[in-house]
């Protein structure tokens, strides 16, 4: 399944801002995942469970349904973008990554496509210097675009920049009309299922191994993430850029023999 | 690698394992970034960054003499202090501690330092002076800044290291060291407990312990800890005047800030020290639980055969440690 798309919504990044400007800082509240991140998260509700503007869990316990917070109320323009949603939406808040902030590594597991959920993601303030891995692949994104991201996937952010990145983040069901507006399931095939249809190749992961010892660039891509999944899919795929083909089978087969002959480095 | 091409190669990776290949000394390294080494133990660092994929799949192996390349690029810093000790007696507590200046770093029983030290018994060519040298390059990889903010480092050595005191002190004349011991009973009852590597005949070369394999395995166990226990202090009780400081359990905690931390040079602000005596309320070896002196616990919990096996082969040396320890000028 594709792990991101960039949605054909266009959206302006100045009427966006100029909704920001009427929410006060008082307004701003710390995300509650306090384990997950260095520095400043906040958010502020502009849909939420029950309607409270300073609720900024996504998801609903059953006694409270999503309702528009009066903070909606003052933000024209993303009452207009939210109209043009033709599905139900769920939570719907403005993120704030401040300047010098981190979002560890992490996953939403409740999140993607196969659970029927899905979270779009606009940037309306950002910079050059802000890291968002998904997946341990760098996203580049434009104030006012719209991306669908499957954050059940592991993804980190930081902003190393001076200015704050703050995205408007809207979760909402998917429905026929806005699967008309992603690829379809499967359509894409990522680098890793590609290369698992070749033969495998053992000796080619042995080369780029030693390749990469050599050279610190690549070093530090594929420290991206600690997550084992996405490192055997980033380094399948960062092994096919180079020209190396071996698959995601012999990445898994050799970590699990370096694990071995760790546990064991003291039976000589 | 078989030389260090560029010296970038190994900036940030640290010597997580010494071992021979087809009759070659190897040094295995692992990334570890700009991590700081606060686990009460070395492996346990080592430990973490072997969960993460990347370093399962790419670590630097080379042969021991990239060790000096990068020892001559590299230095690290020099070493402020070393701990010897009985183990089971406090010395992880002493570690701990020191590690809660954030500027000192604790490398604590670092298997590249011990199999550095008992290469001997890999190849008959390893002569003394081959493990200083090896010693020093091993010592110096280790002690780099990690994080760029570290000022002082110190090694907790492994228990039975102890009795490379002469080779060690050869090596680094000028680093002033404690021994840190306790009353042999509550040793005896914790290693009885669990025992350590150094406690069970057969695990180490039994010649560190000048014991023939026959011997250690006729000896009932109890005599065997109590034996190589005492082997341990008597190495410590010989040379504690070159540069040494002895120090009984009972002192723990108050000693570290009180003596040991000026005895090391070191001078700390109240508000430091208060840190430092902080690190204290927590167990060592389990910062969940708080410290708690469990020497009555531990005496009663003695067998016959372990009261019998430290009062034959272990109080004579403890009360030669305690009369020393007696006559130690006061640190001022």
């Amino acid at each position: 399944m594709v792990s991101s798309f960039k949605l054909p919504f266009n959206f302006d990044p100045e009427a966006l801002q100029s909704d920001l400007n009427r929410i006060c800082p008082e307004e701003w509240v710390a995300h509650f995942n306090r384990d997950y991140f260095e520095g400043e998260w906040t958010g502020v509700a502009l849909r939420s469970a029950g309607g409270d503007p300073r609720q900024l869990y996504s998801r609903t316990k059953v006694e409270f349904s999503f309702a528009d917070t009066p903070i909606l109320q003052r933000c024209p323009y993303v009452r207009e973008i939210l109209a043009t949603f033709q599905c139900t939406l769920q939570s719907v808040r403005f993120l704030k990554l401040a300047a010098g902030s981190r979002i560890r590594e992490h996953r939403d597991h409740d999140l993607g496509f196969e659970e029927g959920q899905l979270r779009l993601h606009i940037p309306i303030t950002t910079n050059p210097d802000v890291q968002f891995f998904l997946d341990a692949h760098r996203m580049e994104f434009q104030a006012g675009e719209c991306w669908y991201l499957d954050l059940s996937l592991p993804h980190w952010v930081e902003n190393r920049g001076a200015t704050d990145r703050i995205h408007l983040v809207i979760d909402c069901k998917l429905n026929e009309w806005l699967r008309g507006f992603l690829p379809p399931a499967d359509s894409i095939e990522t680098e890793s299922n590609k290369s698992d249809n070749g033969s495998s190749s053992p000796e080619e992961l042995q080369r780029f191994r030693q390749m990469v010892l050599n050279d610190l660039k690549l070093q530090q891509r594929l420290r991206q993430t600690d997550d084992r999944e996405s490192f055997i899919r980033l380094l399948v795929g960062v092994g096919r850029q180079l020209g190396y083909r071996f698959t995601a089978a012999d990445a898994d087969n050799a970590l699990r023999a370096e694990q071995q002959a760790w546990f064991e480095r003291w039976i000589d | 690698m078989d030389r260090l091409s560029d010296a970038a190669l190994l900036e940030g990776w640290v010597p997580a394992r010494f071992y021979w290949r087809e009759g070659k000394p190897m040094v295995d390294w692992c990334y570890l970034g700009r991590q700081r080494f606060e686990a009460a133990f070395f492996e346990q660092t080592i430990g973490k960054c072997m969960a993460q994929p990347f370093n399962l799949l790419f670590r630097q192996q080379t042969p021991i003499e990239v060790l000096k390349e990068w020892h001559e690029i590299r230095p690290g810093l020099r070493p402020t202090g070393f701990i010897f000790h009985m183990s089971r007696c406090g010395s992880t507590l002493v570690s701990r501690m020191l590690t809660a200046i954030p500027t000192n770093v604790v490398m604590s029983e670092a298997s590249p330092i011990d199999a550095t030290l008992r290469a001997q018994f890999n190849s008959i060519e390893v002569t003394d002076d081959r493990r200083i040298a090896w010693l020093h390059w091993m010592v110096s990889a280790l002690a780099q800044r990690w994080r760029g903010e570290e000022q002082h480092f110190f090694i907790k050595f492994d228990a039975w290291n102890t009795l490379e005191l002469p080779l060690i002190r050869r090596a680094f004349p000028d680093v002033p060291w404690v021994f840190v011991y306790r009353d042999p009973v509550e040793i005896m009852v914790s290693q009885f407990n669990q025992r350590g590597a150094h406690m069970i005949p057969g695990v180490l070369p039994l010649g560190l312990f000048g014991m023939e394999m026959q011997t250690a395995t006729s000896l009932p166990p109890e005599e065997y800890c109590a034996k190589v226990l005492a082997m341990i202090c008597k190495a410590a009780l010989q040379h504690w005047r070159e540069g040494g400081r002895l120090i009984n359990y009972r002192e723990l905690p108050e000693v570290v800030p009180e003596s040991l931390l000026k005895f090391f040079g070191l001078r700390y602000s109240d508000r430091e020290l208060d840190t430092v005596r902080a690190a204290a309320k927590r167990d060592a070896k389990n910062p969940a639980a708080t410290f708690q002196s469990d020497s009555q616990k531990k005496r009663e919990r003695a067998t016959n055969p372990i009261r019998d096996a430290s009062d034959k082969w272990l109080y004579p040396v403890y009360e030669e440690l305690e009369a020393a320890r007696q006559t130690q000028p006061n640190i001022k």
